[in-house]
This record gives C-alpha cells, structure tokens and sequence, in this order.
C-alpha cells in the first residue's frame, strides 16, 4: 500500500494572548503517523485533546509550529502558494457544523456551482454534476433551487459532502460529521460516506470522541490525549490489545451502550 | 412507599406560537415516576423532552398558547398551584440540572454563597447552619477541599465541577424528584461515568426519583430503571430498562438500537431510518412516524396509535407492535 499522508513530529503551540488562555498552549505535541491509500484513519480522542488542530494543521489551514506534513512524496510545508488552489481540491474537509458550513444566502445550486467553475466546468457540464451529486448523495434534485435553511442538519451534512465531492478529491478529513446530528440520521451519513469510499476509493481521516463510531469504521486508530497520540496502530490490534492505559480506559468505558460491563442496576418488580 | 405513585403525568399537551404558527411541542403525553425511581425520558432534539419537563416545574416560556392535562405530584395538580406555592416547591420538593450549568450559575457569586442562598431560602438556616451544609454537600457531590470550593468562582471551575456545584444546589433541599435535562452532554467520558454515580448514589441513599433526559442510550442501558422515549411530541414505547432493550417493540424504538454503531459491527451496514425527524410545525397525519416506518399501513397514515399497554409496565403507541419487518428492509 502506497503511503497518501505522513505525518512527522508535528507539533502546533498556540502562543498566549489574549485573558483566556495566558500561557502557550501546546495543543500537538510531536505527533508522527501515516495513512495509506484507501484506508480510514480513525482520530479518537476527548474535547480539547487537539482532534480539530491536528485536521487543520494537516491541511495547512493552520500552520504547524514544527515537523512535516507530506502528502504522497510531496511535503506540503514548501508548497508555494499558487499551488495550494489545486491541491486543497484534492484534499477536502468536512466539518461538525453542517450549519455554519453552508452560506445562507446561496441555493444548493448556486453553492455547488462555485467550486465547479473554479475548474472550468461549462453550464452544461455543470449542471448534469450537481445532478449526479445530489443523485449521489441522496437528495432529490427537485430541491436544487433551495436554501440551507429549508434543510434538515443531516440534510445539509449530505449536501457539504456533495460540495466536497464535486471537487474530486482523493482524500477527505472528517472532523466529526454526525456528532451534531440526531442519532436516528447517523447512521444514514455513515453509509453513504462508506458507500462514496469505495465507489471514489477515498481515503479518510474520520475525528471522532465516539470510539464505538471509530471502532466501527476506522482501518487504523489513533488515540489522542492531550495533544499527544498516545496510541497507533491497525484497528484489529488497537482494539483487542491496547497498549496504553487510555485507551483502555475508553474501551472500557460502561457508559458506552455496548459495554460489557454488567450495567449498575437490573430490573427487579420493585423498580417498575 | 413502594408502589406509591410520586409524580403522575396524564394528558399533557403543550403549544407554543410563534410568527403566527402553532408549534405542538408536545402532544398528549402520560408518564409516571415512582419515589426512587431513575426514570430515563429518552429523545432525539425538538422530540419535546424539555418542553416536558419546564412544564412539570411550571417554567415554560411566556408563548405557550395551550397547555392541557394534569400533572399530579403528591397529589397535587402542579398545573393548578398558585405561583407562590410553586416557588416554594421548586428547588425543595422538585430540582433541576441542566446541560450547561455555566448559563445557571451567577458568574459573580462565589459558588459557597450561591448554594447557601438557596439552603437559606428554603429551609430558613441561619448563616452558619447553612455554611455547614453547604460544606457537607460539596463533600458529598465530590469536590474535594470543600472549603476553599466554597470561596471560588464558577469560572474557577471546570465543566465537571460546575456540574458538581449546580448537583450540591439541586440537592441541598432533599428534593424527592430531581429533573436532570442532558447533564453530562458535553462532558468527557472520565466525568460523565463520575456524575452517573453520583446521581446514583444520590438516589439510593435519599430515595430521590431521577427524570433524566437524554439521547445517550450508553448511559440510558448503565443507569435507568424505567425508559421512556419520546418522538415528535409523544412517548411513543415505554418500559422497564431491561424489557425495552430485550423486546422492544415500537418500529423506531427497534431501528433506533440497530442504529448505533460498535466494533461488533465492523464490515457491515449499519441499520439507520430513512427521512429525517419531523418538525412540529407540519407534522405528518396519523402517526408521526409513518413515512420513516418500514411496516406503515394505509391504517397509520390515517389514525393516531394510542400508547398502550402490552404487558406489566410495558406500553407502546403502534398498531402493529413487535411485527416482523421481514423482506421490508
Ligand atoms: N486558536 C487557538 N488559540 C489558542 N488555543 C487554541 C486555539 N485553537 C485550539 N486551542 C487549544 O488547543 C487545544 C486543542 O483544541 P482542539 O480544538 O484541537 O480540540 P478538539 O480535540 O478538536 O476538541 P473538541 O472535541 O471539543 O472539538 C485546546 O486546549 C484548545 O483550547
Ligand atoms: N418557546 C418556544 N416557542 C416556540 N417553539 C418552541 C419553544 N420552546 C420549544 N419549542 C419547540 O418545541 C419542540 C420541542 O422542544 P424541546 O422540548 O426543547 O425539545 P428537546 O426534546 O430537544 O428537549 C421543538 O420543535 C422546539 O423548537
Ligand atoms: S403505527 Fe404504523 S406507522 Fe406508526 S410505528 Fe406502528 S406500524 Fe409504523
Ligand atoms: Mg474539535
Ligand atoms: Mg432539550
């Protein structure tokens, strides 16, 4: 398997300022991993651990303070500038907030357009995509002409995954895409971004705080703690022999719904 | 006590309006919560959990344009008490906690002060008096060095620790009937499983009864004894934990657990539901779950199902409950 993303002692320190956070923060500390083509790397980890800094950092929407991104042998760290257009095509991001990541003031058409101009794309071409897209990702192309706000949350996820789609990219970060939603429609997104997986052979960086969800889908996993990966490896081995404490803890989690953990209490006549 | 009722909920309907339109949050409901119960009120977002229980303390906002039923604690109809007579049970027989404690705590008060105004309200303690309690609660909620926690500011603390301060007011008063709306919601794994216990502790040692609103099934299967769930502005299928996870019964309730995803899982397809949760402004006729439902019958377009009983505490609102979904799916 051919390496797509490599990750080298990436460390990111936001520096203090501000009266919120006084010192610098060191939100990733020497982090090193890579994902091969075609897999799912899972990114475990609580609130604050530096799940979304690390997905921006690796993109480059926010500068590393140290160490080296490569994406296939390409380092993305001496990229000039006009190249960052073509290659952020290729590399998508899909974030939590399916409302703040569509602008309201433009229809379904008008926001998958705009990336399909940027390639060139005649009225024609364009219009049988956005056709195919929404065809794809299971929203009815009558709906074509409306807003953001005429659409449920997992609805508008569907369509900002269409938007990534349009721009044919090989590989998509997804920085926990069903946690805003209700837990009846997950289950729907996940499917279609497994099915979208295969039919494009995608490679994904899936972020969750879920592990049930990591555990799931995830070919490899990464767990993160406080800005560090404390542990990485192939999901089989990271799931049935966890090496670090942490990870442990989290597997054995008996809030989780399919613990094995003997639930606190059991139902006896005097409960009911 | 025993098979004493605390809390009877019957008919309960709520509407709001709102740029002109009707919003029925919550539509006809009955649920009752026995003394020392941990009752779990189960929901996907606008279901009407919380719509719910503003109601049972008589908070809802100043919209509500109908409000129907009755809900009778000790005998009491809550919805018939006068507003003084409300105030005095709020926070003593009945308290509440929420999902951001930050937003209900007074962020220049120092947390001691706080609780021992509510202690002091209530129960008439002196100064003193109410230090000590105050002292002995942050004990009990698990903050440690409860002294100097009494002098510190709510920024002081973290998600955790509020939770904990905003658990030590609700229970200064020995309520018999805590409402706890999604309070480990934005907690970390490590806090949520200490705050279950605690609540738990809670519960067994002072026989207080718990309405804990969630979407979280984890914490629903690890903690309830009785499960409600709610959809579009009803209880749709309500039983006891072990009952609800072993048969459950309602088409959502079924889909809903085949839903979750876990490592079991891996290589294949999760289950999902189709269609998207309703909006209370136009909701389908008959059931509400009809165009999401894979066993839906003219029938059910038609006729609302009315929550029934199957058997001995276990309830479900579906003409075809428990019907295989065979070559439908
Ligand atoms: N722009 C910033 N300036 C200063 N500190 C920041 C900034 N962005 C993030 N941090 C800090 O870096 C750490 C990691 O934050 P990050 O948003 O990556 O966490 P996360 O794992 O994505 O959490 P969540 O699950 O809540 O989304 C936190 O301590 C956060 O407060
Ligand atoms: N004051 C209000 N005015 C209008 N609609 C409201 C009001 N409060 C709640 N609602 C609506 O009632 C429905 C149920 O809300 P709620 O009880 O908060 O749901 P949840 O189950 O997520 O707690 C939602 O559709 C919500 O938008
Ligand atoms: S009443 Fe009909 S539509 Fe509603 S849940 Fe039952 S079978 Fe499905
Ligand atoms: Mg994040
Ligand atoms: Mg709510």
């Amino acid at each position: 398997m051919k390496s797509i993303l490599r990750v080298e002692n990436l460390t990111k320190i936001f520096p203090g300022s501000g009266i919120i956070k006084r010192y610098p923060v060191k939100a990733l500390d020497n982090i090193s991993f890579s994902v091969e083509e075609g897999e799912i790397f899972g990114l475990v980890g609580e609130s604050g651990s530096g799940k979304t800094t690390l997905a921006r950092c690796i993109l480059f929407l926010d500068p590393p303070t140290a160490g080296k991104v490569y994406y296939g042998n390409l380092c993305l760290n001496t990229v000039p500038w006009y190249q960052w257009k073509k290659l952020r095509s290729r590399m998508q991001i899909i974030f939590q907030d399916p409302n703040s990541a569509l602008n309201p003031r433009l229809s379904v058409r008008r926001s998958l357009e705009e990336g399909l101009i940027n390639l060139g794309y005649s009225k024609k071409q364009r219009n049988d995509t956005i056709r195919k897209l929404l065809d794809q990702v299971g929203i009815p192309y009558n709906q074509v002409d409306r807003y953001p706000h005429e659409f449920s949350g997992g609805q508008k996820q569907r369509i900002i995954i269409a938007r990534a789609l349009s721009m044919n990219p090989k590989f998509i970060v997804l920085d926990e895409p069903v946690s805003n939603l209700d837990v009846s429609i997950q289950a729907g997104i996940i499917n279609l971004l497994m099915d979208l997986k295969k039919e494009f052979n995608l490679t994904y960086i899936f972020i969750s705080h879920d592990l049930d969800l990591i555990a799931y889908l995830s070919t490899k996993i990464g767990v993160l703690k406080g800005g560090q990966l404390v542990e990485v490896g192939k999901a089989e081995e990271v799931l049935s022999h966890p090496l670090h404490p942490y990870t442990r803890f989290l597997l054995e989690n008996p809030l989780s719904f399919h613990s094995k953990i003997q639930p606190l209490k059991t139902y006896t006549k005097e409960t009911v | 006590m025993g098979s004493e009722v605390l809390l009877e909920i019957k008919d309960l309907a709520v509407e709001f309006t709102a740029h002109q339109r009707k919003i029925p949050a919550v539509r006809g409901i009955d649920l009752t919560i026995l003394p020392g119960q941990f009752h779990a009120l189960v929901g996907e977002s606008g279901a009407g959990k919380t719509v719910t229980s503003l109601s049972i303390l008589r908070l809802l906002p100043p919209n509500v344009s109908n409000l129907r039923g009755s809900i009778k604690f000790n005998d009491h109809d809550l919805l018939q008490l006068s507003e003084e007579v409300m105030r005095n049970l709020r926070g003593r027989e009945i308290s509440m906690i929420f999902q951001e404690p930050a937003k209900y705590l007074n962020p220049s008060l120092k947390a001691g002060v706080q609780v021992m105004e509510a202690i002091r309200y209530h129960m008439g303690y002196s100064e003193k008096a109410a230090r000590e309690r105050v002292c002995e609660l942050f004990e009990k909620v698990g903050l440690s060095d409860p002294e100097l926690a009494m002098d510190r500011y709510p920024h002081e603390f973290s998600g955790g620790m509020k939770q904990r301060v905003m658990i030590a007011m609700a229970i200064s008063c020995n309520p018999s009937l805590l409402i706890a709306d999604e309070p480990t919601t934005s907690l970390d794994v490590g806090v949520q499983r200490q705050i279950i216990h605690l609540l738990l502790d809670l519960q067994r040692s002072s026989n207080m009864a718990i309405l804990y609103i969630t979407h979280d099934l984890g914490i629903v299967r690890y903690a309830a004894d009785v499960i409600s769930i709610m959809y579009a502005g009803k209880i749709i299928e309500s039983a006891p934990k072990d009952v609800l996870f072993s048969s459950p019964l309602h088409p959502y309730t079924r889909l809903l657990l085949a839903s979750i995803p876990s490592r079991e899982k891996r290589g294949t397809r999760l289950q999902g539901i189709p269609g998207t949760v309703p909006n209370p402004e136009d909701l389908p006729p008959g059931c509400a779950f009809h165009p999401r439902c894979p066993l839906a019958q003219q029938k059910c377009k038609e006729n609302v199902p009315p929550l029934v009983r199957i058997e001995a505490g276990h309830r479900c609102a579906c003409f075809f409950p428990g019907k295989e979904f065979g070559s439908l799916l």
